[in-house]
């Protein structure tokens, strides 16, 4: 399995939380970035050669802020440089209240089969708090459009840990979502990144933020919600009705190859990861000169290999599959850490299932502290 | 007396911190062109980093100045610079035994201090000639009048002279030396008389072996002579002789009544212990000079890396810092919390708080401190005397018979107004009042008794915050008492942790045991599970606090551009692992062993 991953930094406005590669109100540089987008395609198969990737995944910023001009020279460009014809699963992920007819016509006629909309919590008081401009019932309509479109895979994120929010606020969101009818489900904890506007708030005290263990009881207490409404979590922060996990994101924690195309994306490519500059300009300067536009990258040792498979697998449910394991990386993972897992498993953070090493679901709460005895 | 002694004048200088000292040396050193302008540093003698930046000289050091007085005759002055600090006492008397007279500045703004005194009653039991100065002139708050009767008034010298100068500027200050040569006797003793040199400092310079600083008081000193050092029976070599201008300058030999320097191919620094007298071995003196006492520390601590695995780095840097400071002891320990490291003892909390610094500034170290405490007299019901320096070295209850510690005499110098809050303050620190005297009508001096035990747990931060930074205070110790001392233990999920382990006055038990206990709730971060903390006496329970179990510890999001940034966030999270220190199943940081010494 491979990836292609397109990053659209274009969005309406920053929410308060954000620290990603994403700029609003820069309409005008949306041709000129499709254009770049292309070009360093080219040069990437200049350089790895041609490329099938079985699954496509375009992030944000707001990919639907593109115009559907744009998004179409885009897809069709992105044909005519690479290989699509083994593509399975194609996400594109957008804003409740940025979509219409005509837009989602387009997406599925150039084959967007999946749908990722950011809800974050169903309460218009918190939306407004974390500077989100769109209501509930945006998201519900965005929804109905997305199936009517005929693309019927939709994930919705949510936020636990918001400012102000409560257990019973985070209950609802998952209700809200499962009633909406998506098939899939990412809830994440806030976290407060340096530089973004809700940390100087959070440190000035005009904010307050719930600490962990409140966060914990809301994200449990939305697991619940989603859990009996048949959503399986498959990974520590998301959950899926049966067959509708994510196929692009399971390749990530799977080791998967992927290519990543735009400003701050990132690729994995033989034993290479590399990141994208972030800024929009500084990327197409790279490219008007003909220079492939990598801000850093790392050549993965074996041990770096390793552990990255302790990490990602560790996140998903079913965990690590340890003869497989022995079989990529030359060693036996529950010989090398038999004590380690002993104790962690003591400390009920482990289970052992045959040939899987998984987390229990206390261990998903502090997987950090279970990696550290992996290092 | 042969003309050469009858133009030297030796001297020092004494004063209250910040009262000038090292600038008026300056100014003393390019009044006599010792130093060319160009090569003029702000406080020349103060030569070492930490010195220049807190504006203190630690170590006593000295110079030759070639001076035309306006008497038209050339005189040699000898100054010796002293450190201004009691911890450094010692020190400071055997300087004063190398001197006939001393300057004793006094700050205009500011009137005499408690270490003026110190300093002025030390000068008077050396029979040195004193001469008062009034400095810093310049500032607008000065009140030269007011301080020349304090002078006269508390310390009982005439001041109506006194130079009234201003060592930033240079205003008067020829007057000073004008003064030195009128009033300081010359030195008496003999050239022709058997050979005896007081050290007053010692230093180790890595290609001279020790340096000792000398006051040559009989006879004369040459390259090639046996030498003797009288207190540790030991002989070496000359090599070398010479003066300091500042920079050290060989000559051919030193006479009775100057000062200068010998080497001798010492390996050893303890060799050239001060308040030592140097002789001649082929014909030495018949006693040696008064006064030499072995400096014993006061104040001890544990000094550790805060990464075990630099160890050696530490071991080696108290090597260095211990060839060049004497009075500074280390010997190995181990404790159960924080590995391999060292008790060390020290002069007092300045000079702790002095090799601490340099460990982590000039050798670049990662340290954990265990909170100071002194050293305790112990007799056992077995009759055998003990003293121990560790807390935890502390034999059971049941074995003691009576436990003393040192006490000490403590002076403060406050304006009337805070006078119930510095009483306050000795009351709640075991202090015993003793005597009180007005100085003049704005400030007054406070005599107490008071514990070391209760000096080295945050009085100098209290005094200052409750006088907003206008009392001053010294101390000596005078002795040793019987107390109802006992030993504090912090247990951490059930095990003792025996870095924190302190002894305190029964009375002081549980409040200090609370304050502990919630400081490490604070330091210590939550982990897998619940952790109690508590102060315990001899296993009765005093305090209690809980470091509630983590519920939390992952990260929410992890796509392709994050993986490599999480892989290095967690090799970070690993390496603040490592300095962590296992006590029993607790993690502890390091920095929670030294945030049990802050105050409230």
């Amino acid at each position: 399995m491979k990836g292609l991953y397109v990053h659209i930094p274009f969005c309406g406005s920053k929410c308060l939380y954000c620290d990603f590669a994403s700029y609003p109100r820069r309409e005008a540089d949306m041709p000129g970035y499709v254009d770049a987008v292309l070009r360093e395609a080219e040069m990437r198969r200049a350089q790895w050669g041609s490329f099938a990737p079985d699954t496509i995944f375009w992030g944000g910023g707001t990919p639907s802020l593109l115009p559907v001009k744009e998004f179409v020279r885009l897809t069709k460009g992105l044909g005519e440089v690479l290989d699509l014809s083994r593509v399975r699963e194609f996400t594109l992920e957008a804003n409740p209240g940025t979509i219409d007819e005509e837009k989602l016509a387009a997406y599925a006629a150039c084959g967007v089969d999946r749908m990722s909309l950011g809800l974050q919590a169903a309460q218009p008081a918190l939306l407004k708090a974390i500077g989100r401009r769109h209501s509930p019932e945006d998201f519900a309509r965005s929804v109905v459009l997305i199936r009517a479109a005929g693309i019927r895979r939709v994930n919705g994120d949510m936020m636990t840990g918001l400012p102000g929010q409560t257990v019973a606020q985070a209950r609802e969101t998952a209700r809200f979502l499962t009633d909406a009818g998506v098939s899939h489900v990412s809830c994440y904890a806030l976290k407060v990144e340096e530089g973004t506007p809700l940390y100087g708030l959070r440190e000035a005290g005009k904010v307050q933020v719930p600490d962990d263990d409140a966060e914990r009881d809301m994200f449990h207490a939305a697991r619940e919600v989603l859990e009996s409404a048949g959503y399986a979590r498959y990974e520590i922060s998301n959950f899926a009705l049966p067959g509708e996990e994510c196929l692009h994101n399971l390749l990530y924690w799977r080791r998967g190859q992927y290519w990543g195309l735009g400003c701050a994306a990132a690729s994995f490519w033989g034993a290479e990861r590399a990141t994208n500059v972030a800024e929009i300009d500084e990327y197409k300067t790279f490219i008007d000169e003909n220079k492939l536009p990598i801000a850093g990258k790392e050549e993965l040792t074996p041990e770096d290999a390793a552990f990255e498979e302790i990490m990602l697998g560790l996140r998903l449910t079913r965990g690590v599959d340890c003869p497989g394991f022995a079989l990529r990386h030359g060693w036996d993972l529950r010989e090398r850490y038999r004590e380690t897992i002993e104790g962690l498993k003591a400390q009920g953070l482990i289970l052992q299932e045959g040939d899987r090493l998984r987390l229990t679901r206390l261990g998903m709460d502090v997987q950090n502290h279970v990696l550290l005895e992996f290092m | 007396m042969p003309n050469r002694q009858s133009k030297v004048r030796n001297f020092c200088i004494i004063a209250h911190i910040d009262h000038g000292k090292s600038t008026l040396a300056d100014r003393l050193l390019e009044l006599t062109n010792t130093v060319a302008l160009r090569d003029m540093e702000n406080q020349l003698l103060d030569r070492m980093e930490l010195e220049r930046e807190r504006g203190i000289t630690i170590k006593s050091k000295a110079v030759r100045m070639s001076y035309m007085a306006l008497d038209g005759e050339s005189y040699e002055l000898n100054l010796i610079d002293t450190p201004g600090h009691v911890d450094f006492s010692y020190e400071v008397s055997r300087t004063l035994a190398a001197c006939e007279g001393a300057v004793l500045v006094v700050d205009a703004t500011q009137g005499i201090e408690a270490q003026t005194l110190a300093n002025v009653y030390m000068a008077l039991e050396h029979d040195l000639e004193i001469i008062p100065v009034i400095n810093k002139v310049d500032l607008p708050s000065a009140d030269v009048e007011s301080v020349r009767h304090e002078i006269e008034d508390v310390i009982g010298l005439p001041a109506a002279d006194a130079p009234a100068i201003s060592a930033k500027t240079g205003l008067n200050v020829r007057d000073v030396l004008e003064q030195v040569v009128k009033q300081v006797p010359p030195p008496s003793g003999s050239e022709e008389k058997p050979l005896q040199a007081l050290i007053f400092d010692s230093y180790y310079d890595n290609y001279k072996g020790a340096i000792s600083f000398v006051r040559m008081v009989n006879g004369t000193v040459r390259p090639g002579m046996r030498i003797r050092m009288m207190a540790q029976n030991k002989e070496f070599d000359v090599t070398e002789v010479g003066v300091f201008r500042p920079q050290l300058v060989g000559t051919d030999a030193l006479f009775a009544g100057e000062v200068g320097y010998i080497c001798a191919s010492i390996k050893n620094v303890e060799d050239t212990r001060v308040g030592d007298t140097i002789t001649d071995a082929q014909a030495p003196a018949s006693a040696a000079l008064p006064g030499y006492q072995e400096c014993l520390p006061m104040v001890y601590c544990g000094i550790y890396p805060a990464d075990g695995a630099h160890y050696e780095e530490v071991k080696l840097a108290l090597e260095k810092l211990k060839l060049n400071d004497a009075s500074f002891q280390y010997e190995p320990e181990t404790s159960v919390a924080l590995g391999f490291g060292f008790r060390c003892g020290f002069l007092g909390l300045l000079h702790m708080e002095i090799i601490q610094q340099r460990l982590e500034r000039e050798f670049d170290l990662d340290l954990v401190t265990t909170a100071p405490s002194v050293a305790y007299q112990i007799r056992l019901h077995n009759g055998t005397l003990i003293t121990i320096q560790n807390p935890s070295n502390l034999p059971d209850v049941s074995e003691i018979e009576t436990m003393e510690e040192p006490v000490t005499q403590a002076h403060i110098i406050s304006p009337p107004d805070y006078l119930g809050a510095i009483m306050e303050l000795c009351q709640e620190k075991r202090g015993v009042y003793e005597n009180m005297t007005y100085l003049d009508p704005t400030r007054v001096q406070i005599n107490y008794k008071l514990p070391l035990n209760e000096i080295i747990y945050d009085f100098f931060d209290q005094l200052k915050s409750r006088t907003r930074g206008y009392a001053s205070f010294d101390y000596e110790v005078t002795g040793y008492e019987a107390s109802d001392l006992v030993k504090l233990d912090i247990l951490l999920n059930g095990d003792v942790c025996d870095a924190l382990s302190i002894i305190v006055h029964r009375e002081k038990a549980y409040a200090r045991g609370r304050s502990i206990a919630e400081k490490l709730q604070e330091a210590i971060p939550r982990q897998q599970f619940e952790i109690p903390i508590q102060a315990c006496i001899g296993g009765k329970i005093i305090a209690r606090e809980t470091v509630r179990a983590y519920r939390k510890d992952v990260l929410a999001k992890c796509y392709g551009g994050d993986i490599s940034r999480k892989r290095k966030l967690l090799e970070k999270q690993k390496e603040g692992k490592k300095r962590m220190r296992q006590v029993g199943s607790v993690e502890v940081p390091s920095e929670a062993f030294m945030s049990v010494l802050k105050m409230d």
